[in-house]
């Protein structure tokens, strides 16, 4: 009867043979997915519930507390669907939280991974962000969300500027951004970078003057912008992962940014000899050159076309019945794993737990802020021999991962390890979304142990700075779009500058943490500094040893 | 109670954005809040019906996305913009999608978090008290069509009379019945002169098994109307506007 019907509309249609693979499977009496009953499903012990206990495991630490009982209790459609949504809303979250290359391709689990990538680099730094931080302090409620809605706005709107440019962020540290624009078939990638760099500068007027009860402040941008090779490395445990770039080339980019004038692109000598005539430059002594921004509004238009555009993968569900949508998730899942080792487990447990706002909530924090300084290790790194790459990226990730470890068995967590000019940094902290009343012990205890665990790499030496005080815990940058959760404040520059301070081997403490560090702790006092970007000396102390009972040692 | 309805297509060309504007309006001649959303993003359409230029002032559905504004306030009131008058009390909104080709660029690139789009629609019939939505879809299948189609009371299908169409529709008649829509319509569109439309409607009807609630035409007059303005306002007594008017009044419930 049916294939008669069908045979007389595909002659209607000119066709007879028209619908043949096309047939609707929802024929009438036909078995379809809604049909079944979800409650007959969860009452049975095939199927579903053996298959959701298979992925339980996977699902623990990716979904909040309340849906993850509902589901275990009752695997209904609507509870899958709320756990696949659920799911495919958390990928999101953690895909603007990742640079925009590892987020589209991430390594799978748990390998260590690199290659070499050409394209142009940009450095960004704001001038005018310590003397903002020190003078509005992250103590004060008011103060705070001053500092938050003007920095977010500014990494918002630039972010924005050279995402339509097809820049895409690979670090932010403080205020300073890493900016990739990817090698391009049209060799189009240093343009871009220089339209967008000139778009930045123009929307820097924004913030001149900020009106803030501390008098008014005033931002300026210094960026600098190289091409090259660069090396890209995913490293770490699956448990704890981060992208890290190596190479003269983001430290030439970082040189470019330094020679650099603010309101001003500043052009490192390769990438000035790259771009022929379609800028006008000014040469600096030093061999840089600064581009001289002499377009109209409508030849500098507000965006690039990207010839490598492609729209992020989004899981979707096909179909609602319990074994489709077991489906869903776990192929969900499988977006959604790769990704969850690159944040903290401190951080990926609220951005679950969160999910639906998408935003973790602000937290004004009593913090103890560490910055280890690793030099010896990158130093090494020859680009022609491939085998010594491969060592140096193994080496880093493993004292990438063991760093990681001691931190967080000490109850605190790992943020971020950066390449710098000199070395990497591990900005640590203790006391962030998850307060101790003895956050300033914990951490010396971590300073301790890390410093032991790095001496025991051959060649590579470190430099460690704490101190305590109030930080801004909040995710930094634009609000649905490319953010990351970051410690921000006046205490995280004291931290990065006793760090500084510090000489090889030692562990440099601020008074303030000094004085909370309790009996057993040895402190020797190492008199005052002047510290870079800071008004006045301040006194510092040097941490030599930790009480006897809790001495914490390597392998512990 | 408020209803959400996607309009939707397997193919392009099949009229969505013409129907989906016309049905809105004549939901808000009937007295109902109604807003269209034009979840079309990588290629928007139904501004232009509703009398936007290229410029479309004020915030559209793509600053919602990455979190600039509240959807409301991309809601535009065209109630008047659209030629809606009588006292029946009813309002038509729509919410455009960008125009501007960095805007799309960016979609495309950046993509956006799905569920916001959900949420939205949610936030605009309880900021609006809308009784109807209309979410103007992007042919086939992709995120948004899937997200619209899983969350629709009514979903209707428009389709031509041709292969292509008619493999499609059945494609998607498939997919909407696994996503478990409440109530699935098939509305036929640009009908050749001389094919029988009530013989065709039973043919189609019984072979998806779905309610067919007419066939629009192939006409002279709505073609050559080109976009410029509903032709079931201005055409009231058409035959074509009579049976829209009768398959708004089907997806009002």
């Amino acid at each position: 009867m049916r294939e008669r019907r069908r045979d007389a509309l595909g002659d209607l249609f000119g066709d007879s043979d028209a619908t043949s693979d096309a047939t609707p499977s929802a024929a009438p009496g036909a078995p379809t997915s809604r049909a079944t009953p979800a409650a007959a499903v969860s009452a049975t012990d095939a199927g579903p519930p053996a298959r959701l206990a298979a992925i339980e495991p996977r699902l623990r630490s990716l979904l909040p507390a309340e849906l993850y009982a509902r589901t275990w209790l009752d695997p209904s459609s609507d509870n899958l669907y709320a756990v696949f949504v659920h799911l495919r809303t958390l990928h999101r979250i953690l895909f603007d939280q990742i640079p925009r290359p590892v987020a589209e391709n991430p390594p799978p689990t748990g390998t260590i991974h690199h290659e070499w990538l050409s394209g142009t680099l940009m450095f960004t730094d704001l001038a005018g962000f310590t003397t903002f931080m020190e003078a509005n302090a992250t103590d004060d409620p008011a103060s705070a969300a001053l500092v938050y809605e003007v920095l977010n706005r500014y990494f918002a709107t630039m972010i924005d500027i050279f995402g339509q440019a097809g820049g895409n962020l690979l670090e932010f540290t403080g205020d300073a951004m890493l900016v990739q624009f990817a090698a391009d078939a049209r060799g189009n990638d240093l343009h871009r970078a220089i339209n967008a760099g000139l778009r930045m500068q123009r929307a820097m007027g924004e913030f001149a003057a900020i009106e803030t009860p501390a008098g008014t402040s005033s931002f300026g941008m210094r960026i600098g912008v190289h091409v090259g090779d660069y090396l890209a490395a995913d490293v770490g445990t699956p448990l704890r992962r981060d992208h890290v770039l190596f190479g003269q080339t983001v430290r030439t980019t970082k040189a470019a940014e330094g020679a650099g004038v603010v309101g001003r692109v500043a052009l490192s000598p390769d990438a000035a000899a790259r771009i022929g005539d379609a800028f006008r430059l000014e040469e600096l002594p030093d061999g840089h050159h600064l581009v001289i921004d002499d377009f109209t509004a409508e030849q500098l238009d507000y965006f690039d076309l990207n010839p490598r555009v492609s729209r992020p993968r989004t899981p979707m569900v096909l179909d609602r019945s319990p074994e489709a949508l077991l489906t869903d998730i776990e192929d969900a899942l499988d977006l959604v794993e790769p990704l969850a080792g690159y944040l903290p487990l401190m951080v990926l447990q609220v951005m679950v737990e969160t999910a639906r706002d998408r935003r973790i909530p602000v937290e004004l924090a009593d913090a103890t802020v560490m910055f280890v300084k690793t030099v010896g290790l990158e130093e090494r790194l020859d680009p022609t021999d491939d085998a010594s790459v491969a060592e140096m990226v193994r080496t880093f990730s493993s004292l990438f991962s063991r760093c990681a470890a001691g931190v967080w068995s000490r109850g605190g967590m790992l943020r971020k390890v950066t390449s710098q000019m000199s070395g990497s940094d591990m900005l640590i902290c203790f006391g962030v979304l998850n307060a101790h009343t003895d956050s300033p012990r914990r951490a010396a205890e971590a300073a301790l142990v890390l410093r032991n665990l790095i001496a025991e790499t051959e060649g590579v030496t470190c430099r460690i700075g704490v101190t305590r005080g109030p930080v801004f815990a909040a995710e930094m940058g634009q609000h649905l779009g490319r953010r990351e959760f970051n410690i921000i404040g006046d205490t995280v520059n004291v931290a990065a500058r006793l760090t500084a301070a510090a000489e090889p081997g030692t562990i440099v403490v601020s008074d303030t943490l000094a004085a909370d560090l309790g009996p057993g702790f040895a402190v020797e006092a190492r008199g005052t500094r002047a510290l870079k970007g800071k008004a006045g000396e301040m006194e510092i102390f040097e941490l030599t040893g930790a009480p006897e009972a809790t001495a914490p040692g390597p392998g512990r | 109670m408020s209803r959400i309805a996607s309009i939707h297509s397997f193919r392009g060309g099949t009229g969505k954005s013409n129907v989906s504007a016309n049905i809105s309006a004549q939901a808000a001649i009937a007295g109902k809040r109604v807003a269209v959303v034009d979840t079309d993003i990588q290629s928007p359409g139904i501004h232009v019906l509703c009398g936007f230029g290229q410029d479309i002032p004020g915030n559209t559905l793509n600053d919602y996305l990455y979190g600039q504004c509240a959807i409301v306030d991309a809601a535009h009131d065209v109630t008047e913009q659209v030629g809606i008058t009588g006292g029946g009390g009813g309002q038509m909104f729509l919410v455009p999608s960008s125009m501007k080709a960095g805007d799309i660029a960016k979609v495309l690139r950046q993509g956006y978090d799905v569920e916001v789009l959900n949420d939205g629609f949610r936030d605009l019939i309880q900021g609006l008290d809308l009784d109807l939505l209309v979410i103007d879809t992007h042919p086939g299948l992709n995120e948004e069509t899937l997200l619209s189609i899983t969350i629709s009371d009514v979903l209707l299908l428009l389709m031509r009379p041709d292969k292509q169409d008619y493999q499609g529709t059945a494609v998607t008649i498939d997919v909407a019945r696994r996503l478990e829509v409440p109530d699935l319509v098939v509305l036929l569109n640009k009908v050749p002169e001389g094919v029988p439309l009530d013989g065709l409607i039973q043919q189609v009807s019984e072979t998806y098994d779905a309610d067919v609630l007419g066939a629009l035409p192939l006409s002279d007059e709505v073609a050559s109307n080109a976009s410029g303005s509903l032709f079931s306002l201005t055409r009231p007594d058409h035959p074509w506007s009579q049976t829209v008017i009768s398959v708004a009044h089907r997806v009002m419930g």
